[in-house]
């Protein structure tokens, strides 16, 4: 098995229910070959998650005191065990401004990481040129149905690999929808870009992944996982997931 | 570089189109950004709007009663044997605190951006009860969030609120305080992008809130200007006002900024002691970051996560700051000095004892300090105390401090129906 390209990035909480348990999900996810795997580092106020990845961090964080150098280890030791496996690293913007910007880039490159997303940190922001600089590393843009024509086209002249896409206006582990405007933006990124759109929030069944790949090139799935982990039904939910 | 060469600071802050020195900024997701360009755009129109100015200042006089007054402390500035102490009596607003002011102002925003649902958090409840205030005056659905342990201490408020037409969320998230009702907020904007207007109630926040905030406070010190004018035919010598975000403090500095012989004090929360997670001083003991959409200084650990609060009063116990105050610290032109719980208390005690006036024990906090650094002063200088609010809503967290007993016996009578 080398494929890595079931249309799917399964989401995951370093640290989360431990630090151990969360590396064996993450070889879990792995063995399903997913196009991506994402981790998150773990913050203590996940200010853009809904409940189930806010209990999460939580848990994570106090209880576990999953630490940022934890969280580096972590990365490392995955790389190093599956190299294939693509990954994401998402992450709060105070997360890696307290780490400091430069060392945290410089660490992921080394790493062989190329791509890291920070749902709070505008591309176009000062405190994003720091991650710039880094010409290995990109900024995965995260994006919502509503985002105006122009706005678009400045995330797109950052010439991103990837375009994470709400697939509607929601924080994550709501119910799942497609905002009726979600076409329209997605059109208009394949126009001026070649960029590989991932389609998130509230996804979480089968049926569900397939709707969503008529628009986007995969699916993003994080609270409905965590849901699955806590009923000991995670195999099956990766198998329905990619069926 | 002389004096006359440094550009007005007043000018600085208002001619911000986000930062203010390092401070500010916007750092949201993507999905809010055009409620909030919206909200600059259509907020920057309405203040250069004389239509609005003149609305605005007929709603704050006809629903508000102001000006506020401006009061002297006789007994208190003969007992302390210092500087002379007067306050501004922001207490005395509709609503019981300076909290309405922005309420209007952003209300009135709001009606022009035609947008029906508010939302908005609040921590002792003052911003939460303003903001349903106005909702009912301007008829806007309105939804507060309030961190459980705020919801439960300042339950008088709550019922208010829902009085007035408004569903109160409590949150269950984090702390269970001001910081985790901001976020829960946000969350809400997330989910409601189109038809919904945060009314943020404090000078924190991404752009334009603590620009927008200061602006709509602004008035508590061109009040105390004119009315120190008529009364000593002078300025102030020192201002004095609590922080926990930082709207009454802005709102009483702002208008001095340019003032250089006006020194400026902010007071933070002490809390209970100086260890993490047991105060609110954030100018004093936190470190930069950014949260909750703007760069600032906040209550973190070495990893970046956003410590927990103490306060006594709700209303300071918030873990960031605005960043205009970060920029006013950084630029020494406001010192920021600290009054824990005992301190707000006692201070609180004296003033209702000693002048008949009961602050809120977030305003306690200023009134503590002012105490103390009157007496450093010389009987002719002059000490402005920004009184916030007022302290009725703090009733069950100010009678269990002075008379537990009393509180416990009514509250088992109220219980058993004997109560009459």
């Amino acid at each position: 098995m080398n494929g890595y390209n079931n249309p799917l990035m399964t989401h995951l909480i370093i640290g989360y229910p431990s630090l151990e348990e969360s590396f064996n999900t993450a070889e879990l996810y792995t063995q399903y070959q997913p196009e991506f795997l994402e981790l998150q580092i773990p913050f203590s106020h996940p200010t853009a998650d809904g409940s189930k990845i806010t209990e999460a961090n939580k848990i994570a964080i106090q209880k576990n005191a999953t630490t940022m150098d934890d969280s580096m280890n972590f990365i490392e030791r995955f790389r190093k065990k599956y190299p294939d496996q693509k990954l994401m690293i998402m992450t709060y913007c105070n997360k890696i401004f307290r780490y400091g910007i430069t060392e945290f880039c410089r660490q992921m490159d080394t790493m062989g990481i190329r791509y890291i997303i920070i749902p709070d940190l505008p591309v176009d922001s000062n405190i994003a040129a720091a991650i710039h600089d880094n010409k290995e590393i990109q900024l995965v843009p995260v994006i919502a149905p509503n985002i105006p024509e122009q706005r678009l086209n400045k995330i797109l002249s950052f010439e991103p690999d990837y375009i994470y896409l709400m697939a509607d206006y929601k924080i994550t582990g709501s119910d799942f929808g497609i905002h009726e405007k979600l076409e329209n933006v997605v059109g208009n990124i394949r126009k001026r870009s070649d960029a590989r759109i991932g389609i998130g929030f509230g996804i979480g069944t089968g049926a569900q992944v397939k709707e969503i790949l008529e628009l986007g090139d995969f699916a993003i799935i994080g609270s409905e996982l965590i849901n699955a982990q806590i009923e000991n039904r995670l195999e099956d939910k990766l198998r329905e997931l990619i069926a | 570089m002389s004096d006359t060469k440094i550009k007005s600071i007043k000018e600085y802050v208002l001619d911000s189109t986000s930062f203010f020195g390092e401070y500010g900024g916007s750092f949201i997701p993507e999905v809010i950004k055009p409620n909030l360009d919206e909200l600059t755009e259509t907020f920057m129109a309405c203040i250069k709007d004389e239509s609005f100015e003149r609305e605005l200042r007929t709603e704050l006089k006809q629903i508000s009663g102001r000006p506020t007054a401006f009061t002297p402390l006789p007994n208190l500035t003969e007992k302390i044997g210092g500087a002379q102490l007067w306050f501004k009596n922001e207490g005395l607003n509709h609503t019981g605190a300076h909290k309405i002011n922005h309420c209007i102002g952003q209300a009135l925003v709001a009606k022009r951006l035609g947008k029906k649902r508010i939302i908005a958090e609040t921590g002792a409840g003052q911003h939460g009860l303003a903001t349903a205030t106005v909702c009912a005056r301007y008829q806007m659905d309105c939804v507060i969030y309030m961190g459980r342990k705020d919801y439960n201490r300042q339950r008088p408020n709550v019922f208010w609120m829902e009085l007035l037409g408004a569903t109160v969320i409590p949150v269950d998230d984090g702390s269970q305080t001001l910081s985790d009702a901001v976020i829960a907020a946000f969350k809400d904007l997330i989910s409601n992008p189109e038809d919904t207007h945060y009314l943020l109630g404090s000078a924190v926040g991404p752009h334009p809130y603590p620009l927008m905030n200061t602006y709509f406070q602004k008035i508590i010190g061109e009040e105390v200007r004119e009315q120190t004018k008529e009364q000593f035919d002078r300025l102030p010598d020192c201002l004095v006002a609590c922080v926990g975000g930082g709207s009454n403090a802005l709102g009483l500095f702002f208008d001095f900024l340019d003032d250089r012989g006006v020194e400026m004090i902010g007071v933070e929360a002490g809390g209970r002691s100086t260890q993490a997670g047991d105060h609110a001083a954030k100018l004093l003991q936190g470190e930069k970051g950014i949260f909750e959409g703007y760069y600032s200084y906040f209550l973190q650990d070495g990893d970046g996560n956003i410590s927990d609060t103490h306060s006594v009063s709700a209303g300071l116990d918030y873990c960031g700051v605005s960043p205009i105050l970060a920029y006013l610290k950084d630029t020494g032109r406001v010192k920021f000095e600290v009054a824990d719980d005992k301190q707000a208390l006692t201070a609180l005690e004296e003033l209702s004892k000693a002048e008949g006036f009961i602050p809120a024990l977030e305003s306690a906090h200023a009134f503590a300090y002012a105490f103390k650094y009157a007496r450093e002063l010389s009987k002719d200088k002059l000490i402005v105390i920004n009184s916030s609010g007022r302290g009725e809503k703090d009733l069950f967290i100010t009678m269990e401090h002075f008379q537990k007993e009393g509180l416990t016996k009514f509250l088992k009578s109220q219980l058993n129906g004997d109560g009459s």
